[in-house]
């Protein structure tokens, strides 16, 4: 079967104040299937997002290009389509939900608006046709009494409901691939649990794929079939959701699930990662995640190394992979 | 043992008025009612949703806020009866951390002027304010020579690092961390918890820790309360709240946190809708809108906190509430990756 989307070898550079270029994402490869959930995990600055902007045709004119490799979506090169066909490709076959609720609906226009306006451009129903199409919606997101609640605005409504929203008009055109970045950040831990609900049952009903990401593990083991773990714009680790928990193999994802703080384990110590994510504008030889990486030798300040599998689809980058406990000296 | 800091009834009330010069209109309650006392290099957390009134209450120990009503008592002293002058003073020994280390460092000054400043105001380590300024920047585990250096050149870490020196600089028994750590990545995050359970261990520090996160709290925390719109609706040792969760918004909270662990089973509380206009409260038990165990006495009586064995729970049926498994145990440790990640000693203090 073919995938639905395939990435293969991204590089997306972003011009710096004073010429030159850096870039923030640099060859991730990657595919996701329909009905499959791809977790993408990685901290501020890793290239989660200009990953998810890249496929969406979405970087900042001017600023942020795409320098090398390709996006397939349904077989189709996205970087041969003009920019209307783009368009008619957006908001339909591929939508995206953000992070921030407040900032992505324009406060000017009541929400009802906001949904028809997406659903007539990529349909053919009249007005009221519309209209019942988007009420439809926010009752499939499970918003109270929609049919008052579409002719509210934006700042009438919480953080919650306004995330809901952001839902129904990324899913009101049925779209094939949903990109949700960090679509639970924003907003508390109830209401998140109940965002989460609402996205698995959604992509049992509508077999759609996903892809999300997030910085927070607990939201991949809950949501997603496979993840890409990133890191200073490359993916370090490829896994399944089960196999990256039980058998991490990049000594970053190892140090990441020893950083967070476990609700259902004793913990005496958090075991951080030490130092800080290197700027991007700091030229690294060899593997970006040396200088903080206890497993390092020389190798791995020489040059950079790439991902490889180490069967059923595991796949990490690390010169020292696969890792053994023996690896760790006993002081 | 005596307390460090006693809370007793602590009210405060904003007032809401709609015209800049127009009457006032409504109130909104943010702090209601609020007791309870610390010790001596404790952690006290402060759980709760936003609106929930954990940062205000933390702004109204220190009088960054004035209360409405209510006692605050430091040291067998009441704070509220202090003139403005002295409760200055006073603020050597109770010192803030604020959540965003971007707004609460001023871009102007120097990470010295910024270490230096409290010391000149209280009139400590006179002479020697560089080299004092250098142990604090040590002591968070920073290179003296960033003491010239200003706060945008440092990440967001680093900055919470500098805000947290600061707030050492005048060697408080009391520090306010509000959010602390909630805008720093995983890994930084786990830096600055270590950090601050060293410094806690090191120098005695008692924490008042306002957090959102639980798994982070149950990390950090000797007792905990959760908060629901202005009240505490349960408190208890850091122990028995999480083994034995007896309110059932502490039941939903705790079972709707998502887990790193894949495939693990457990009871999910899903609560309905959001909380509440904290201008216009439920009548009752606030929390009965939303609570699943909700009967008609919730909304004709407020429930009282009620102490069994130092666990506090405000619920009419607490004690028929069945105990659900929120937090399951995990699967067998996982030796392999118990042993990689020990070779990640984490930050020194």
């Amino acid at each position: 079967m073919t995938a639905l989307l395939e990435v293969c070898g991204l590089r997306t550079s972003f011009k710096l104040e004073g010429g030159g270029e850096f870039a923030a994402v640099d060859g991730v490869s990657f595919s996701v299937e329909s009905g499959r959930t791809l977790g993408i995990v990685g901290e501020s600055g890793c290239g989660k997002s200009v990953t998810s902007l890249s496929i969406m045709g979405l970087l900042p004119k001017g600023q942020g290009r795409i320098a090398a490799g390709s996006i397939r979506f349904e077989g189709r090169d996205l970087e041969t389509l003009t920019p209307a066909q783009m368009r008619a490709l957006r908001g339909n076959r591929m939508a995206m939900i953000f992070q921030e609720p407040m900032t992505s609906l324009n406060p000017a226009f009541t929400i009802g608006d906001q949904l028809i306006e997406g659903i007539r451009c990529h349909s053919d129903l009249n007005p009221a046709r519309a209209r019942e199409h988007a009420i439809e919606m926010l009752r499939r997101v499970r918003i109270p009494s929609p049919e008052q609640r579409i002719d509210e605005y934006p700042h009438k409504l919480s953080g919650g409901m306004r995330q809901r929203v952001m839902i129904a008009m990324a899913l009101s055109c049925e779209p094939k691939l949903l990109i949700a970045d960090e679509p639970t950040t924003a907003l508390d831990v109830t209401i998140q649990a109940q965002v989460l609900d609402l996205l698995r049952t959604l992509r049992e009903e509508t077999g759609a794929a996903i892809i999300l990401i997030t910085h927070d593990l607990g939201v991949i083991a809950e949501l997603a079939d496979d993840v890409l773990v990133m890191y200073s714009g490359r993916i370090v680790e490829k896994a399944t959701v089960v196999r990256l928990f039980a058998q991490p193999q990049h000594p970053y994802t190892i140090g990441l699930l020893g950083s967070i703080p476990k609700l259902h384990l004793e913990q005496n110590r958090l075991h951080a990662i030490e130092g800080q994510v290197p700027t991007p504008m700091t030229v690294v030889q060899g593997c970006h995640f040396a200088a903080r990486c206890p497993f390092a030798i020389d190798r791995c300040r020489e040059g950079a190394p790439p991902l490889v599998d180490l069967g059923d689809g595991h796949e990490a980058a690390c010169w020292r992979s696969p890792l053994q406990a023996e690896m760790v000296k006993a002081t | 043992m005596s307390a460090l800091l006693r809370v007793e009834s602590l009210v405060k009330h904003f007032p809401i008025r709609r015209h800049l010069f127009g009457r006032q209109t409504s109130v909104v309650h943010a702090v209601d009612g609020v007791s309870f006392e610390i010790g001596p290099g404790q952690t006290m957390a402060l759980v709760g949703e936003s609106g929930c009134g954990k940062s205000t209450l933390g702004r109204l120990l220190l009088r960054l806020l004035d209360a409405t009503a209510g006692k605050v008592w430091f040291n067998g002293e009441d704070l509220m009866m202090l003139a403005p002058h002295d409760m200055r003073a006073r603020r050597r020994e109770l010192q803030m951390i604020f959540q965003d280390p971007y707004s609460s460092l001023n871009p102007r000054m120097t990470v010295e002027q910024t270490l230096v400043e409290p010391l000149a105001l209280h009139g400590l380590a006179r002479g020697r304010h560089r080299e004092r300024a250098a142990e604090l920047l040590d002591l968070v585990g920073l290179a003296p020579q960033y003491l010239r250096r200003y706060p945008h050149e440092f990440s967001g870490g680093q900055r919470q690092r500098i805000g947290i020196a600061r707030a050492l600089a005048v060697e408080p028994k009391l520090i306010v961390c509000d959010e602390p750590v909630s805008a720093l990545d995983v890994s930084i995050q786990a830096q600055v918890v270590n950090l601050l359970q060293d410094l806690q261990r090191r120098l005695g520090l008692a924490y008042v820790f306002i957090a959102h996160d639980l798994a982070v709290v149950k990390h950090i925390a000797s007792h905990v309360a959760v908060m629901y719109m202005g009240q505490i609706v349960e408190y208890a040792d850091k122990r028995s709240l999480f083994a034995e969760p007896r309110h059932p918004y502490t039941q939903a909270l705790l079972s709707a946190i998502p887990l790193p662990e894949p495939g693990l089973k457990r009871a999910r509380i899903l609560l309905q809708g959001d909380v509440p206009n904290p201008m216009n409260p439920p009548s009752g038990c606030r929390f009965r809108t939303r609570c699943l165990h909700a009967r008609e006495i919730c909304a004709q009586q407020v429930p009282d906190l009620e102490e069994v064995a130092g666990h506090s729970v405000a619920c009419h049926f607490w004690r028929e509430i069945e105990l659900p498994v929120v937090v399951a145990q995990g699967p067998a440790a996982n030796a392999r990756l118990a042993q990689l990640q020990s070779a990640f000693r984490g930050n020194s203090a």
